[in-house]
C-alpha cells in the first residue's frame, strides 16, 4: 500500500472543517469529498501534524439557559428521539438522543411523563380488603388493622404497617399491653394455628435464636417453656442485673 | 422433678439474677448456685427432648429392629 500525500486542497479542507465535525464525521465527509478511504485515526493524526487546534469534539456541549428552558418546557410533549430532533432543529446542533436524555435526567432532574404511568395517590379501581380481614401467608396469619395508602410497590405483609400478625394481636389483647419492639411471639406447642393465649409466649430474638440453635422448639408446651426459661436465665446471668 | 417445677425454679433464679438489691458477696454466691442449676436444668431439658423425640419415633414405628434396640437388649 503506497502512501498518498495530502494535497493543498485537502489540507485546506481539513483546516476549514476541523471544528465543524468530530474526527469520525470529518473522515466520513473527507472520504466522500475526495473519494479516498482514510481511517479516522490517520485523519486525526494528520490534523495534529498540521498543528490544527481542535475545539469541537461533538460530545462537548455547554447547554445555555435558553436550551435548558426549552428542554424543561418540551420534555412532556415528545419522546427522547423526537425531543432531540426538535432541539437540534431549533438550536442547529447535532446532539444525540443520549446527550439529551442525559442532561434531562442527570443534570436537570426532569423525566418524561409517560403516557402509561398512573398518577400518584390512591387508585379507584384497586380492590382493598376491609379492615379485619384475615390473610394466610402460609407461615403466618395476618389481620388487616388499617387502610393507609402507601405509594409505590406494595410491601410484604410482614413489613406492611396495615397488616399485623394474628398472634401479636391475640397476645396484646390477653396481656393488655403492647408487644415490645424487639419482641417475638412464640407458639409453645409449635403449632402456628393455635392462637390460644396460653399457647403464646412473648420473648425476644436472642432467646428465639438460642432456642433454635439448641433445637428446643418442641411440640410439648412444658418443655418449650422450660427451655425458654433456661435461655432467659442464661442471658440474665450473662448480662447481670443492670440489663435484666 | 417435673418440667413445671423446673420452670418455677428457673423463674426464681431469673428474679435473683436481675435483683439489684443484693450485695456483691451474696450475688457471687447466688450466681454460682444459678450456674450449677443452669447446667442441671440444661441436661434435664435435653433429656426431656430426647424422650419426646424417642416417643415420636416409637409411635411412628421407626425404631423397630434398629441398632439402639439391640444395644438396649430388648
Amino acid at each position: 500500500m503506497s502512501y498518498r500525500r495530502y494535497t493543498e486542497v485537502e489540507k485546506q479542507f481539513l483546516k476549514e472543517n476541523i471544528n465543524k465535525y468530530t474526527y469520525k464525521e470529518l473522515t466520513s465527509v473527507f472520504n466522500r469529498q475526495f473519494k479516498t478511504n482514510k481511517a479516522w485515526g490517520s485523519i486525526a493524526k494528520f490534523c495534529k501534524k498540521l498543528g490544527l487546534n481542535k475545539t469541537y469534539y461533538g460530545h462537548q456541549h455547554n447547554f445555555s439557559a435558553e436550551e435548558k428552558q426549552f428542554l424543561k418546557e418540551n420534555i412532556d410533549r415528545y419522546t427522547y428521539p423526537q425531543l432531540t430532533q426538535a432541539f437540534n432543529a431549533r438550536f442547529g446542533t447535532r446532539l444525540t438522543q443520549f446527550s439529551i436524555s442525559d442532561i434531562c435526567i442527570k443534570r436537570l432532574g426532569i423525566k418524561r411523563n409517560k403516557a402509561w404511568k398512573f398518577a400518584k395517590g390512591r387508585k379507584d379501581f384497586v380492590y382493598s380488603c376491609p379492615i379485619g380481614t384475615e390473610s394466610d401467608s402460609g407461615k403466618d396469619i395476618f389481620i388487616k388493622v388499617a387502610d393507609n395508602y402507601r405509594e409505590g410497590v406494595t410491601p410484604s405483609k410482614g413489613s406492611d404497617p396495615n397488616w399485623r400478625r394474628k398472634q401479636d394481636i391475640v397476645w396484646e389483647q390477653a396481656h393488655g399491653r403492647e408487644k415490645p419492639s424487639d419482641g417475638v411471639i412464640l407458639f409453645l406447642d409449635k403449632n402456628n394455628r393455635n392462637f390460644d393465649p396460653n399457647n403464646l409466649y412473648c420473648t425476644n430474638r436472642k432467646i428465639n435464636f438460642m432456642m433454635g440453635k439448641n433445637k428446643w422448639h418442641s411440640t410439648n408446651k412444658e418443655l418449650s417453656l422450660a427451655a425458654i426459661k433456661w435461655c432467659e436465665m442464661y442471658y440474665a446471668l450473662k448480662e447481670g442485673p443492670t440489663d435484666g | 422433678m417435673t418440667l413445671l417445677e423446673l420452670q418455677q425454679v428457673l423463674g426464681e433464679r431469673i428474679n435473683i439474677a436481675i435483683d439489684t438489691s443484693m450485695s456483691i458477696e451474696e450475688r457471687k454466691k447466688e450466681t454460682e448456685l444459678s450456674q450449677t442449676i443452669s447446667s442441671l436444668a440444661k441436661q434435664m431439658i435435653n433429656n426431656a427432648d430426647i424422650v419426646l423425640r424417642t416417643n415420636k419415633l416409637v409411635a411412628e414405628g421407626a425404631l423397630k429392629n434398629s441398632a439402639i434396640e439391640k444395644m438396649i437388649g430388648k
